[in-house]
């Protein structure tokens, strides 16, 4: 580091979003020339907890690794399990897997759609945007009875079943969300502001996604043209129709872009859902000790989610590892930083849709100078909007 | 196949129950395997590593994928249980961050990644948390 340059954490604790991390960024001027994730700040030791209990409760533990995505590590794990003990889930309850992973999928990236204007200070959207997800959480409500973490899950199966009278809920609602969703496609295909601060920004190129192996849109936004849903078909995703949306630009604008259009996807996916599935079980009864290795991977509304398990004649898991996606996209986003201004960090961390973003405490450091200067979130947002401001005018 | 690993180096093979084939490798260390591939430009991705402790060595599990002809594999090293160390791959592929849970988590050094944290905070002394033999109570009063 030399004397024109300055280096600075941002985080680890925020009052906006999910979970606390800190980027360690040096700036010459206003530009990032390196950056540096520094990850950590809310593990919590699930694999080793894991260790001790059985996997029936091993099932509720994986689904609170994260509050948003609850349903894909749970279902993941039932899988990761179903493989090891040889079990043949009921058609029906894969639909209904299906079904819960693709609401998931709807409010997860209404959330994140959210969160980004909110960090551009496009505020009116983001209320909107936050607004229209509801309609998603309230139908999560009705089949499982929770807005998130769901217990969905069993191993062998599910515990929520569908009935006519949720059925006909669920067709009503998506028909009503419907036109909403063709509003915010229209605001986020016509919005200068949107326009003005992602277009070109945090690219990242094919290469660097190839070489980091992110996953999710985050790699289908950059070229990568891949989704476990139709490339390794899981559940009951190889009997519907629907479409993987990609782009080869890399930037933030495309990662908007290709998650609304994944949102059209996933209605339409539900739509096939509600018309298709069985009558019959819903879960198969899974009992004993187990022996085993096994992985399951499944497409997260953030890309690939990755379990390992392994038993040894027993209830307990003897090794359990998980990779959520935010741990294969953080390099990436990190590299995305470098040749950008200060107040694009908040819109590019966010971009990649991790379990973070914004930041509420900001310590600028000159090392060199013996200086050093704290910024809260509300001043980081503040730079961020005022750009929107300048740019707009 | 596309991803080939070379029967010479090929300790066993075992199939795991989710169907991938996981190949236990006789030399501590897969970057030959990997620096192939790479070298015949595969389309290849890295999922995730897993430490294991397998009690009388430490064992690292790398879990691969082609997405050309999606084909999928798992290729297994056995380390010393005593400073256990192999290759660093992290200049082939994204490993970087995979490599530094293993390190923290088990105690695996690899050569080549400057990066030895993930999770833990920088002044961790609480030894390896996933090892086996690791118990809270040894590092209670430090």
């Amino acid at each position: 580091m030399n004397e024109e340059q300055t280096s600075f954490n941002i985080g680890p604790q925020h009052p906006a979003l999910k979970e606390p991390e800190t980027f360690r960024v040096i700036v010459e001027g206003e530009r990032v020339v390196k950056a540096e994730a520094i990850l950590g700040h809310t593990h919590r030791g699930i694999e080793k907890m894991a260790e001790s209990r059985d996997y029936n409760k091993t099932l509720y533990l994986a689904e609170r690794i994260c509050g948003i995505c609850s349903f894909a590590h749970n279902a993941n794990f039932a899988r990761a399990v179903e493989f090891v003990a040889d079990v043949k889930v009921p058609k029906r309850a894969e639909f209904l897997r299906v079904l819960v992973a693709e609401l998931e999928r709807l409010h997860s990236h209404l959330l994140w759609l959210g969160v980004l204007a909110h960090e551009i200070g496009f505020d009116t959207f983001y209320i909107l945007v936050w607004n229209d997800r509801e309609t998603i959480m309230d139908l999560l409500e009705t089949l499982t009875g929770n807005r998130v973490n769901y217990g969905m899950n069993r191993i062998g199966g599910v515990r929520f079943d569908l009935n006519d009278e949720i059925k006909k809920i669920m067709r009503d609602k998506i028909e009503e969300f419907k036109p909403r969703l063709e509003k915010i496609r229209d605001v986020v295909l016509n919005s200068k502001t949107i326009i003005a601060r992602t277009n070109g920004v945090g690219r990242i190129s094919k290469d660097l996604a190839r070489k980091t192996c992110v996953t999710g849109p985050t790699a289908r936004s950059s070229g990568i043209d891949w989704d476990l849903r139709r490339d390794e078909p899981y559940f009951i995703y190889e009997q519907l129709d629907f479409n993987v949306p990609i782009s080869d630009r890399g930037d933030v604008y495309s990662k908007i872009i290709l998650r609304v259009k994944e949102l059209f996807e996933s209605i339409k996916i539900i739509e096939q859902v509600l018309d298709l599935i069985p009558s019959g079980k819903i879960f198969q009864d899974v009992r004993g000790r187990f022996e085993g290795k096994a992985v399951s991977r499944i497409e997260a509304p953030r890309g690939e989610n990755f379990h390992y398990v392994e038993f040894r004649k027993s209830k307990n898991p003897y090794r359990l590892k998980v990779r959520a996606p935010t741990y294969a996209n953080v390099v990436s986003s990190v590299e995305a930083l470098v040749g950008h201004h200060i107040a694009d960090i908040p819109v590019i961390v966010a971009a990649n849709d991790p379990c973070f973003s914004c930041t509420d405490r900001t310590l600028i450091i000159d090392r060199d100078k013996g200086r050093y200067q704290i910024m809260s979130a509300r001043d980081l947002r503040k730079l961020s909007v005022e750009t929107t401001k300048e740019v707009m005018q | 196949m596309t991803l080939e690993v070379p029967e010479e180096v090929v300790e066993s093979k075992e199939q795991m129950k989710s169907g991938e084939t996981l190949y236990h490798l006789k030399s501590p260390s897969c970057r030959m395997v990997v620096k192939r591939w790479i070298d015949l430009g595969k389309d290849v991705h890295l999922s995730s590593l897993v430490g294991m402790d397998q009690e009388d060595s430490i064992e690292v599990l790398y879990y691969f994928m082609d997405r050309l002809d999606k084909e999928k594999l798992l290729l297994s090293i056995r380390l010393k249980r005593e400073m256990p160390k192999t290759e660093s791959i992290s200049d082939l592929i994204g490993s970087r961050i995979y490599e530094a849970e293993v390190t923290e988590m088990f105690g695996v050094k690899f050569e080549g990644n400057e990066m030895t944290r993930a999770f833990l905070p920088e002044n961790w002394i609480g030894g390896y948390p996933l090892r086996k033999d690791w118990k809270k109570e040894d590092y209670e009063n430090e």
